[in-house]
């Protein structure tokens, strides 16, 4: 199916306001607590070798960051509305992704 | 950032064309000895016909004598429809009642009037002899051409910027003061002119004394755009603010300040020294945009669609440790959760200009007293670019982009921002959803559409909106050091006192103490005064660590 113009205007703006915000909050976290984090966003993440941090850590360095992670956390409907995920939501700041750190 | 040059000479040319307007009084008032013609405007306050006997004049012929005054300057006025040999420049029969017609209108209704006439001799009086009378609805035509809007969006784009960045720019609007960009936004959006209720942008300001809140007013928004300053405390009164019986005729009402200032904008300073019941008078006019009234056998409604910006001191009362920050705001009285949930942007800060702004604060203060801005090629640079946004903010006031295609982006933004605790804290909310909440967010993103000059609405846009709701929000929420404030503590010596007491808590001289940190004589005495920090008979000090404790004790005692 394809998606439609304003799902897609939605997903530049989650992209390019949201994104880095979700980021700053993810790398604020240590890895443990990051680990546990991001696997639930992601919902159903499996065990992956001995070491599932490390794990992690290399899948997020393979895929160049953390946005599948947020694609996982957000539904963005057809006609452009969008909701968050509540971890991501709780992750993002205080007020919104705007307020100071 | 600096601007090209080529933006700059279209922008002067294009300033060139357009003529002063008269929106007030004053000039007809000050031209009482010349006869040239002249123009101005106001509201009828009086009116009165009178028969003329005299045989020179014609049968039958009438004076309409009534006053127009703009709140400041009130002139005296008279048409007739007398022949030449009386008196120059009658009017027909017609022309006269049509004219009457208007001015009962503008004392009735509170409509603002344009005048045109000139000053002649009648008898031993002086008088202005009016030609003609208008109706001015307030909300003024633009005198910026569509052309000349294409071509100056056109060279924004052109140069990589857009209208509202040059707006904020330190060279153009706010040459005269320093600010954070966010506060410069919002007084940008409070310069749109209102067509509709739902156009109303509403701001409160609470911030330290001595934040340049007044210069705000008179050296940015004043030189722009109309801005009728409301008087502090008891100054300010509700028929004042409202309008009165009038003395001169029970069937009608003057016009109080709110109605006289209707499309354009009033700024409240001080508003924490008005009395509360003057902000429960407020509260239909900030959501209605009109006021009613019923006195004696009168029943009248007056538009007030207008911007207000609130500008103050947090209450005395105010205690951090027991109250939330938006007590702060308690200024407003037992109306404070109404009037702050018809706010559209609050900011409650220590420091409007941000704590690493004190070198330019300072600039623009000393270049205010050296008069940079008064006949230098800065001051005319300046007198261009205000000249130039008037035009161009009366043009964008009236585009009208619609919300509908991006609601969804605008919904879900909002609904996150209203869903977290700190927002619903903020506005005490007592039910699921703020629809007025709601509805000046997406005014905000419209408004933000209308400075940048944009027929439709764009994710910039919206964004913007997101980042000046976000922030005022942040600011009612985050702490606010009102005791120390209220002792006349600013956040530099705040600031100041916190290194000498991490670098040098005892035991060091002075110049000791200025290897470590940079400081003026001026504010170690005034720290030594506040007794935050102790001299040694030895020539060394101590920084006294409870001090900020103590200050705050004091305070709560008060």
């Amino acid at each position: 199916m394809n998606e439609t113009s304003e799902q897609l205007e939605t997903w530049e703006y989650l992209r390019t306001y949201y994104y880095p915000r979700f980021v700053n909050g993810m790398t604020r976290l240590t890895w443990a607590n990051r680990f546990d984090v991001l696997k639930m966003i992601h919902g159903e993440w499996e065990p992956r070798g001995e070491d599932p941090v490390k794990a992690m850590i290399e899948y997020v360095r393979k895929h160049g960051g953390y946005f599948e992670f947020f694609c996982r956390g957000v539904d963005v409907l057809e006609n452009g509305s969008f909701k968050l995920q509540h971890l991501v939501s709780a992750h993002l700041g205080d007020i919104g992704i705007c307020d100071d750190i | 950032m600096e601007i090209d040059n080529e933006i700059f000479e279209f922008v002067k040319v294009c300033s060139e064309s357009f003529i002063e307007r008269a929106t007030d009084m004053k000039f007809v008032h000050n031209c009482k000895i010349f006869p040239d013609m002249v123009e101005g405007s106001g509201f009828c306050i009086k009116i009165d016909t009178k028969a003329i006997n005299n045989k020179d004049a014609g049968k039958d012929r009438v004076f309409l004598e009534f006053v127009v005054s703009d709140g400041e300057y009130s002139v005296k006025c008279m048409a007739h429809n007398a022949e030449e040999d009386y008196l120059v420049s009658g009017i027909s029969n017609d022309e006269l009642a049509n004219m009457l017609e208007t001015l009962t209108v503008s004392q009735k209704e509170g409509k603002r009037v344009e005048v045109k006439g000139h000053h002649v001799n009648h008898g031993r009086n002086r008088v202005f002899l009016v030609d003609a009378v208008f109706i001015d609805d307030g909300f003024k035509e633009s005198q910026m051409s569509i052309k000349q809007f294409k071509a100056f969006k056109t060279l924004c784009k052109k140069y990589k910027t857009n209208p509202l960045n040059l707006m904020i720019n330190d060279k153009t609007l706010w040459a005269e003061l320093y600010a954070k960009d966010y506060l410069k936004k919002a007084i940008m959006l409070y310069t749109l002119s209102p067509s509709k209720k739902q156009d109303m942008i509403h701001i409160g300001i609470v911030s330290s004394h001595g934040e340049g809140k007044d210069h705000l007013i008179e050296r940015v928004i004043q030189p722009i755009l109309p801005c009728r300053r409301a008087g502090s405390g008891k100054m300010a009164t509700i028929p004042g603010l409202f309008g009165a019986m009038s003395g001169d005729d029970l069937n009608a009402i003057e016009i109080g300040l709110l109605p006289k200032m209707n499309h354009e904008r009033v700024a409240i300073s001080e508003f924490q020294t008005w009395n509360e019941d003057t902000f429960g008078e407020l509260m239909n006019m900030m959501a209605n945009g009109k006021i009613e009234m019923q006195k004696g056998a009168l029943d009248i409604e007056r538009e007030t669609t207008l911007n207000l910006l609130f500008l103050g001191n947090p209450p005395a009362h105010y205690d951090e440790d027991k109250h939330e920050k938006r007590i702060m705001l308690d200024a407003f009285g037992k109306y404070t959760l109404q009037i702050l949930s018809r706010l559209s942007l609050i900011f409650t800060q220590l420091t409007l200009a941000g704590d690493d702004a004190q070198h330019k604060i300072r600039e623009a203060i000393v270049s205010a007293m050296d008069g940079d801005f008064e006949n230098t090629d800065a001051a005319e640079s300046i007198r261009v670019w205000r000249k130039f946004f008037r035009e161009y903010l009366r043009y964008v006031s009236r585009l009208t982009p619609k919300l509908k295609k991006r609601i969804a982006l605008i919904n879900s933004i909002y609904d996150d921002i209203e869903g977290r605790p700190h927002f619903q804290d903020a506005f005490c909310m007592r039910k699921n959803t703020d629809n007025r909440k709601y509805q000046e967010f997406a005014n905000l993103v419209r408004a933000f559409a209308r400075l940048y000059g944009d027929e439709e609405i764009k994710t910039d846009h919206v964004f913007e909106a997101q980042s000046i709701f976000e922030k005022s929000l942040q600011t009612l929420t985050e702490e606010f050091p009102i005791k120390t404030m209220l002792a006349g503590v600013n956040q530099k010596l705040i600031d100041l006192y916190e290194k000498l007491l991490s670098k040098c808590p005892a035991g060091y001289t002075k110049n000791e103490m200025r290897e470590m940190v940079k400081f003026s004589n001026d504010d170690f005495d005034t720290l030594i005064n506040l007794q935050a920090i102790t001299p040694f008979d030895d020539g060394t000090y101590f920084i006294n660590s409870g001090w900020q404790d103590k200050l705050e004790g004091d305070s709560k005692n008060e």
